[in-house]
């Protein structure tokens, strides 16, 4: 089963940096802020009057997920 | 509601993809609003929603303060979570739910059954162009 999704998404996922989180701008085509907490990637965003940007985890690898 | 699949990178050139959804938390017991948006995995293998500690702190949680407990996942190592009631928003929706918390998780968050499950009818169908799943709300009497 090949599901596969024609978005940049994961190409910027690949380039952020591991075990970090990481602002996505809300078309998921590039990144807005990163930090080593969710409050510091959450204050870069304040700063900045960002209200849409979304914010993930990154792992420490990226491997299939069985969480 | 109908949302696509999201893709992962993987480490052998492949795209990973999972469902998952932009949430919010919020602290009821001190009117929090809203954290900022963040991406949480839906996880039918998960009994109840789990959170990373560092957003739990965002919205005032004092993490270890909460009832102490352990889950099991796939590598077998038992972890410790810490379980706090908050509200869990997303597209319109607010939900009060007991969760875990942990710095522990790979990820932001995992959205179980207990909490989520159980207010969703959920369709999972990457056959769709583009993959995706479909979650209908199930209200009770």
């Amino acid at each position: 089963m090949a599901a596969t999704l024609n978005n940049p998404r994961s190409e910027v996922l690949r380039g952020a940096p591991l075990d970090s989180w990481v602002a996505l701008a809300e078309d998921e085509t590039r990144i807005i802020a990163t930090g080593a907490t969710y409050e510091d990637v959450a204050k870069q965003l304040d700063d900045a009057g960002d209200k849409d940007s979304v914010i993930l985890k990154t792992p420490k690898l990226w491997l299939p997920f069985a969480v | 509601m109908r949302f696509p699949y999201k893709n992962y990178p993987s480490h052998k050139g492949i795209d990973d993809w999972a469902a998952a959804l932009w949430v919010q938390l919020s602290n009821p017991a001190k009117h929090s609003p809203p954290c900022r948006k963040f991406e949480a995995i839906i996880d039918s293998g998960a009994s109840l929603c789990v959170f990373h500690s560092s957003i739990g702190e965002s919205i005032g949680l004092k993490i270890e303060k909460g009832e102490l407990d352990e889950t099991i996942g796939v590598s077998g190592v038992p972890t410790k979570i810490y379980r706090h009631t908050v509200s869990l928003h997303f597209v319109g929706n607010i939900f009060k739910v007991v969760a875990g918390f942990t710095d522990q998780l790979p990820l932001a968050g995992l959205l179980g059954r207990v909490g989520f499950f159980e207010h969703f009818k959920i369709t999972f169908d990457p056959s769709n162009d583009p993959p995706g799943f479909e979650l209908e709300r199930i209200y009770r009497a």
